[in-house]
Parts: structure tokens; C-alpha cells; sequence
């Protein structure tokens, strides 16, 4: 027999999670369709509630998750090389290109370096969704890569403004981010050594020359 | 704590029928308060100007009431706040500031003494229909007819007692159309500031901020509903006495209006309400309650939430069900229930804990508290096990100890191994091979595991097999996989094939001679365009029969790239299908897929489109070709056979009707053929199960 404190307790668990339900749908996350689940004048943007932001491009990446949800991940992912246009991820069967040349090196402590392909080999495969930085309401920005979500160390994540506050400014020359890093020969000069100058590379490309100072004590401290 | 007299004080003013439905309601809920030395009701009459309010009230002073009416009357108008601080001031007790368009409800008055005994609490508001961040949800209202002619207000307030939480959340400020007010805040803080807030609105909200200055909280008595009609005190003065009345709160209390709009966002009764919400919604006990534990949300688009759709929907007249799966963010728990009051089916979600994850446990904690969260939350008669693929193995071990039956469908073989295709290296079939080795050869490549961790997953399968009452296989061929790897009991086992889930009376389901001799042979390759379903060998029969007669014809997205020369004819609507390929002309299904299939809803579709199918001779398709005679199975490894096949029976048209007119005669199970069977399953078993411990 339950007694009342029981049932109550159920009720609340009850309560609690379509709560946390509807508060998921509100923020545009969850795959149920959340029927029922809401009350009429607490929908998202509804009365009572305020909106919450948009993400910006949400619309373009939904479309790139449901095409990488389907992917075939069973095989390692590799990095290829065309003649011409950006390094791209082979997936599942279909070609990736990676447009950002610091997710190429990031990618590339994972997935090797790229072998070179000519364009019709590069052809075998089909377009695939590019590997891009994708950025929940939550957390830290991520890639998917090998139906995986990998966090992203290290970038610095923007902060969206309108357009109309954006255009407060006129449009300067282009900074490049990526040419800002350790060049590329460098980096695979450092790869190529023992652990010690991996480990040593790493913390170059990571950390401030006084950062790097403080790590090499410690690590030579130990 | 016992206090001394508690006094009702109902300022009158206007609404000779308000102010008798109020007085009426009072009299007709009066009675012994515990806790309460005696419970007074002050009716102060503010110089009405309706003499027939004067009269009523002089009726009402006059009566003899189980409650004793003290009546105060006004010389002049003073207005609503200087006449409720002259019948304050005219009392010694907690008061209760009623207006006179309320009508109070069982058990009212007890409940907020309750409330406001606890220690220091200056105010006390119940629930309502109209009354700030008090207000009820509207289903509620509506469902009550709170609102229309005949309001439900007794039905109501005991609904809002049955469904409460029972929280007394605490709010910034009480609401001010039933407010009982602690004679400790008033000796603290003294009355209302009629100076500043007399012409009403806002005088409540700056005598509760004064409280909470000094130390006093205040709460709302979530399980009490007071009905009040609302917004008859100043009339057409209304908004213009709110907005003064927000003005002055601003001027006084800078922080007020933030503080105001994180509470409305925060909802304090958000939980409370929808615990009133849900009520609205109750199951109806009488109904078998089935929870099924699904690997993806219900609406997907394979196989098996199609078959459960149709399956629930089969049932839905006697049985009532609930459906866990992951999502992105959790365990999502949908109900699905019919009640004969009500017209549509009742469908609510609820987001069990969970987080972003990918569930690689052999027993992820996660997902055994989910299920075991979805067990707390409601009575359920029967488990069914639909799929485990995001559930880990959790879930055998959390029903270990349920009470009812536990159902579990072998859909594909995950319990034999995490690498549900059996496709080793996602090369060919396995077949689950005994010597492990094998394994060890594919699991690290297919699904990053180690053999270390198949035999203990299986070792876990096999210590829960007893959580199990009934095993259901959809084909001979799927126990005979799963028997390779544990010792099922034989009296737990249980064959029933899927139903068809399209309707199976298709007007295509005819016999064409003249199509099948006289038309150019077209095979179909049907479903998901991927190696697993057998698109190399689709690609290879294109190829190698490019420029004959021959049509290799795909229906299905394509995952992975197809041949020129095959005939693709993209994503398709199941219950189109038998259509699609009659109107293309097709002559028999091909579904070449190395994987093992555990049934096979595609080649039913196929039979009921009246075609012959070609299938992997081992699992599912291949039983079913050889009990039914429609069609001729194939080694998918064996592309080069398969196309000899093709040829021969381009050639041999005789063999081609044989199989076609027994896929046409075929008699099709529907899925309402089956739900007595499962209904079987689900009734309580004979026996309680031995708990360990």
C-alpha cells in the first residue's frame, strides 16, 4: 500500500522531470517531441519566458548533425591532401573538408598527416559535412569527428553581437589566427623528436614564454 | 502553537452577490481550526452605496453563524487599505484579509494556519484563479470551469488538495485577495500604509517587503484553493490603481521590480503547478501499465519503433504504456495512455537524469538510475525490453528485483555482442564465432572494445539471464544465434513473428503473367544503401549488369556512394512502398545484406507487394525463403553467384511465377494477430520472483 508521502514523492518526481522536459525543449535541446509536456504560456519565446538567444548558424549545423549522425564511423577517419582547395577528413565514405588550418594540425595529432590524393581519387568519395566548430548553449565549443563530440582546447570562443552592432565599426584587414601559431615546419620538426621534445613542443605551442618557463621548472623539479 | 482568534476580515464595499457567495462559502466551510482558540469573521461594511450590501451585511451580523460576524461599518468611504487597518486595528489575533469576491473551500482555514505556524512566517496566500504568480495554470482553470458560469470551485480546491506537493514555496510578497497575516508581523511591522498605497494595489506587496526587512518570510499554501472572480474591486480604475501602485513599490524598493521578474522567471510554483498539470492527466489504474525500454526515440524510422508503434496502437483499448530511451541529454520517459474520458491519447514526456554521454559500461550507473527513477514515478505492471543499445546492460540488473513480468524481444543480437551485426571486421557475417580469437580480431576495429570486455559483458548477459520471464524471437534463426552463446530456458522462449506493419491488403498483391514473362527483369534492392544492408552487392549486380535487360533498382537513402547503373529512387513512405514497386515494374526484392537479420520487416513489405525476394541464406530472410518458398536465398559474399542466379531466372521465367504466386498467396501476419500473445506476456506471473538479499 503506498502512503500519502510516497505518492506525493511520486508526484513530484513526476513534476520535476517534465519540468526539466520542458525547460530542455525551451532551450531547443532533447530528440522527443515534447508533447505534452508544456504549458501553453511557457513555450519557448512565449509569454512569461524570455527567449533565449538564438545560436547563431543553428540552422546550418542541424542540418550538418543529422547528415553526421547517419555517417558510418566503424573505420578510422584519415586526412587527405587534394592538389587544389583545403585538407580534407575522409568519413564514412564521404570527404570532409577541414577549412581551418589550426583544426588541421589539431586533427592531425590524431588522425596522422595527410597523405597527398589526386582529384580523382579524392572524387571516390562523396561531399561530406566540413568539419567546423560547432558551439552548444552549454560548454565548451566542440568538432565532431569519428561520431564523437571532441571539446576544443585552447580556441578563443566568440561572443555574438547583432549585425547592427557589429556594422559600429568599419571592417578592418583580416587577422589570421592560424598564421598567428608555430609554423608548420617547426611543429613537425618538434614531432619528430623523442617524447620529451613532443611533450616540449606541445607546451610551445600552448603556453607563454613565461608559462613555458614555470612548466619546464616544474617538470624538471619532478 | 496555539494561537488565540484568528479573524476573517471581509471589507465590503460593492457586489451584493459577490459578497453573499463569500459569506455563504465562509459559513459553509466554518468549523473547529486546530491550533486556533476561536475564529471570528469581521464583515466591514466601507459606506457601501448599494443598500442592498448594507442589508445583507445587517442579515449577515444578525445570523446565527458556526462561526461568530462581528459587523464594523464606515461613517465615510475610507477605502479597501484604511479599512482593512481599521478592522486590523479592531482585532487581537492573526487576520485573514479576504476580499469579497472569493468563495473559500474545505478545509481552508486549517491548512493556512498550518502554514503560518510555521516560525516566522508573516504571510500565508493560497492558490487561485486569479491571483498573481497564485494563479493555477489555465488547463486547470478551464478543466474547472472556473471561468464560466458554473465554476467547479469545491471539485477544483479538492483536486488542488489531492495534486499538491505540499511545498509552501516562499514567494517576495503574499497576494493580497487572501492574505493571513501573523499577529507578530503587524506588531512588528505594523498595518498597511494607507497614506501612501490607499486607493489600493500595492499596499500588500509594501507591507510584505517591510516584513522580509525585518526578518519574515512568506509562503503560499500550495494545497489550498480560494476561487476569486477578480478584478470587480475598483472596475474600470483597475489598471490604472496597478500601475500607480507598481510606481510607488519602484520609488520605495529599488530592488523590487528585478527581484519581481527573477521570481516570475524562477517560478516557484513552476513544479507545484505542474504536479496540478500532470494531475489532470491521471492514468486509469484499472489499465495493465507496460513500460517498454527502446533504443532510440519512438518517432525513429526503423523497424522496430515502427513495429512498437502499430504494436501499442494494437493495444491500445486494454493496455496503457510508457516508453524509456536515450537522448541527447538523458532518458526520456514518454507515456502513452488512453482513458475512456478522454478523447485523445494522453502523451507526456519526462527527462530522467542523464547528461551528453556515449554509454560504453557494461552496467552504466546512469542508465540503471533512469529506469530506476521511471519505476519510482509510476506503477507498471510488465517490462518489455524492446532494445538495449544506449541502456548498457543496466537494465537487467535494476529488474532483477521487479515484481512483474520482464519481456524481452531479441531484435538484433546485442546480447550476444556489443557489435550487433555480426559482421566481423564489417567485413562478413560472424555468425558468433565460438573461438574468440576472432573476436579479438574485430571488436578493438568495430566498436573500440576489447575481448576482455566481450566476456564480460557476456558473463554479465548470463548471471541475468533469470531477470528475463519471457524471451520473444521474431524467427527460429535469431534463438538459434543467441543459444550459441547462452542456455536459454526453453520454457521462457516464445516465436512470434512481427506483424506486417503496412496494411497487408494491397490491391498490388495480385499475380501479373504478362509482367512477369513478357517485361525486362527488375530486382529492387530496398532499404538503407549501405554495405551493411548489402549496397556492394546491389553496386556489383549494377555493374555486371549494365547494358542488359537486367534493372538493379535502389529504394532508400543512400549512405554510401552507388553505381552509376544502379536505379536510385531515394527515401520512401513504408506503406507506399508495395505502389513504388508495382508502378516500377519490379519483379523481386533483393536484399543482399551480409548482417543477419533477426525477422526482416522490408521483405514483409516485399510479399505484401506480391514479390519474391533473394536473401543472405543464413539468418531471418533466409528461414522465412525457405518456409514460404518465395523466393531463393544467396552467400552475399558471393556476388558472382548471385548474378548466375539473376540470369538463371531471367531466363526461366516458370521459376519466377512459381516463387511470385507463392509470395502473393502468402498468407501476411498483421500485428493485431500478435498483441493477444503479448498481452499473454505481460499478465502478472504465477509466481513472485526470489529476490536476491
Amino acid at each position: 500500500m503506498k502512503t500519502d508521502d510516497e505518492e506525493r514523492l511520486r508526484r513530484e518526481l513526476r513534476a520535476t522531470t517534465a519540468v526539466n522536459r520542458q525547460l530542455l525543449a525551451q532551450s531547443g535541446g532533447g530528440n522527443g517531441n515534447g508533447k505534452g509536456s508544456g504549458r501553453a504560456s511557457t513555450t519557448a519565446g512565449g509569454a512569461g519566458v524570455p527567449a533565449a538567444p538564438r545560436i547563431r548558424r543553428e540552422g546550418v549545423a542541424r542540418t550538418w548533425l543529422t547528415a553526421l549522425a547517419e555517417l558510418d564511423v566503424s573505420e578510422r577517419p584519415f586526412l587527405v591532401r587534394p592538389p587544389k582547395g583545403p585538407v580534407t577528413l575522409v568519413e564514412g565514405g564521404t570527404a570532409r573538408p577541414v577549412t581551418s588550418s589550426l583544426l588541421v594540425a589539431t586533427l592531425e595529432r590524431t588522425f596522422g598527416e595527410p597523405r597527398p590524393v589526386s582529384d580523382a581519387e579524392l572524387a571516390k568519395w562523396s561531399d561530406g559535412v566540413p568539419v567546423e566548430v560547432l558551439e552548444g548553449p552549454r560548454g565548451a565549443p566542440f568538432i565532431i569527428v569519428a561520431g564523437t563530440r571532441h571539446k576544443l582546447r585552447g580556441l578563443p570562443v566568440p561572443y555574438p553581437v547583432s549585425t547592427s552592432d557589429a556594422e559600429m565599426f568599419p571592417s578592418g584587414p583580416v587577422l589570421n589566427v592560424a598564421r598567428s601559431n608555430v609554423s608548420r615546419l617547426r611543429y613537425r620538426r618538434a614531432m619528430k623528436g623523442s617524447e620529451q621534445r613532443r611533450w616540449l613542443a606541445d607546451q610551445f605551442r600552448a603556453k607563454s614564454p613565461r608559462q613555458l618557463l614555470s612548466a619546464l621548472i616544474r617538470r624538471l623539479g619532478r | 502553537m496555539v494561537v488565540g482568534v484568528v479573524s476573517v476580515v471581509v471589507p465590503v464595499f460593492r457586489g451584493v452577490d459577490d459578497v453573499r457567495r463569500c459569506v455563504g462559502s465562509l459559513m459553509a466551510h466554518a468549523g473547529p481550526v486546530e491550533g486556533v482558540g476561536s475564529v471570528e469573521v469581521v464583515v466591514v461594511d466601507d459606506c457601501s452605496p448599494e443598500p442592498e450590501v448594507s442589508a445583507l451585511c445587517d442579515e449577515v451580523a444578525a445570523g446565527s453563524w458556526p462561526w461568530p460576524v462581528r459587523l464594523l461599518r464606515n461613517s465615510e468611504n475610507l477605502g479597501f487599505v484604511a479599512t482593512v487597518n481599521r478592522a486590523i486595528d479592531a482585532t487581537s489575533g492573526d487576520v485573514v484579509i479576504l476580499n469579497s469576491d472569493t468563495q473559500v473551500t474545505a478545509g481552508w482555514l486549517q491548512r493556512m494556519v498550518d502554514a503560518a505556524s510555521a516560525p516566522g512566517v508573516a504571510t500565508v496566500t493560497p492558490l487561485t484563479n486569479f491571483g498573481s504568480l497564485c494563479t493555477i495554470p489555465p488547463v486547470v482553470s478551464d478543466a474547472f470551469g472556473l471561468f464560466g458560469d458554473d465554476p467547479q470551485t469545491d471539485a477544483c480546491a479538492a483536486f488542488v488538495a489531492r495534486h499538491s506537493l505540499r511545498r509552501r514555496p516562499e514567494v517576495i510578497s503574499g497576494v493580497g485577495f487572501c492574505m493571513y497575516i501573523t499577529r507578530d508581523a503587524l506588531d512588528l511591522v505594523g498595518s498597511f500604509d494607507t497614506e501612501t498605497f490607499g486607493m489600493g494595489y500595492g499596499e500588500e506587496v509594501d507591507f510584505c517587503l517591510r516584513a522580509t526587512r525585518v526578518g519574515f518570510t512568506h509562503v503560499v499554501e500550495d494545497a489550498t484553493f480560494v476561487y476569486h472572480a477578480g478584478g470587480g474591486s475598483f472596475g474600470n480604475e483597475r489598471n490604472e490603481r496597478m500601475k500607480r501602485g507598481s510606481s510607488l513599490l519602484h520609488d520605495r524598493y529599488r530592488f523590487f521590480r528585478a527581484a519581481n521578474t527573477a521570481e516570475r522567471s524562477a517560478d516557484p510554483l513552476r513544479i507545484p503547478f505542474k504536479a496540478l498539470e500532470l494531475g489532470l492527466h491521471e492514468r486509469d489504474e484499472s489499465r495493465p501499465h507496460v513500460l517498454h525500454v527502446l533504443h532510440s526515440a519512438p518517432d525513429a524510422l526503423g523497424g522496430t519503433e515502427k513495429h512498437l508503434r502499430e504494436l501499442m496502437e494494437s493495444m491500445a483499448d486494454t493496455h496503457d504504456f510508457s516508453i524509456l530511451c536515450p537522448v541527447e541529454s538523458g532518458y526520456v520517459l514518454r507515456t502513452l495512455w488512453h482513458h475512456p474520458d478522454r478523447p485523445d491519447p494522453t502523451e507526456i514526456e519526462f527527462l530522467l537524469p542523464g547528461g551528453p554521454r556515449r554509454v560504453t559500461k557494461i552496467i552504466d550507473e546512469v542508465a540503471a538510475s533512469a529506469l530506476r527513477c521511471a519505476l519510482d514515478m509510476f506503477h507498471f505492471d510488465a517490462v518489455h525490453l524492446q532494445n538495449l543499445i544506449g541502456h548498457s546492460l543496466a537494465p537487467l540488473d535494476v529488474l532483477s528485483d521487479f515484481d512483474g513480468p520482464v519481456v524481452c524481444s531479441v531484435r538484433d543480437l546485442y546480447l550476444a555482442c556489443p557489435h550487433h551485426w555480426l559482421l566481423w571486421r564489417n567485413e562478413q557475417a560472424c555468425g558468433i564465432p565460438d573461438d574468440l580469437s576472432v573476436c579479438a580480431d574485430c571488436l578493438p576495429v568495430t566498436r573500440q572494445l576489447s575481448i576482455e570486455y566481450l566476456e564480460e559483458f557476456r558473463t554479465t548477459v548470463a548471471a541475468h539471464l533469470d531477470t528475463i520471464d519471457a524471451w520473444v524471437f521474431a524467427s527460429q534463426s535469431a534463438e538459434d544465434y543467441l543459444r550459441r552463446v547462452y542456455d536459454l530456458p526453453p520454457e521462457r522462449v516464445h516465436h512470434i513473428p512481427h506483424g506486417a506493419i503496412i496494411n497487408p491488403h494491397q490491391p498490388t498483391r495480385t499475380l501479373d503473367v504478362h509482367h512477369i514473362y513478357n517485361e525486362p527483369l527488375r530486382l529492387a534492392f530496398i532499404g538503407l544503401g549501405w554495405t551493411k544492408k548489402g549496397l556492394d552487392v546491389a553496386n556489383h549486380l549494377a555493374e555486371h549488369f549494365a547494358g542488359t535487360p537486367i534493372e538493379i533498382h535502389h529504394y532508400g537513402t543512400l549512405k554510401q556512394p552507388a553505381s552509376p547503373h544502379l536505379h536510385t529512387h531515394g527515401p520512401y513512405d513504408n506503406t507506399l512502398l508495395p505502389h513504388l514497386l508495382h508502378t516500377t515494374g519490379i519483379h523481386i526484392a533483393l536484399l543482399p545484406g551480409p548482417y543477419a537479420e533477426t525477422f526482416g520487416h522490408v521483405m514483409t513489405e516485399a510479399t505484401i507487394a506480391g514479390l519474391p525476394t533473394i536473401a543472405a541464406t543464413y539468418g531471418a530472410l533466409g528461414e522465412r525463403i525457405r518456409t514460404q518458398a518465395c523466393g531463393w536465398t544467396i552467400d552475399p559474399h558471393d556476388p558472382t553467384t548471385t548474378a548466375t542466379l539473376i540470369e538463371h531466372l531471367d531466363h526461366c521465367r516458370e521459376e519466377l511465377h512459381r516463387a511470385t504466386h507463392n509470395a502473393t498467396h502468402h498468407p501476411i501476419t498483421t500485428i493485431s494477430h500478435t498483441r493477444d500473445r503479448y498481452a499473454a506476456l505481460y499478465q502478472p506471473t504465477a509466481a513472485p520472483k526470489e529476490h536476491e538479499g
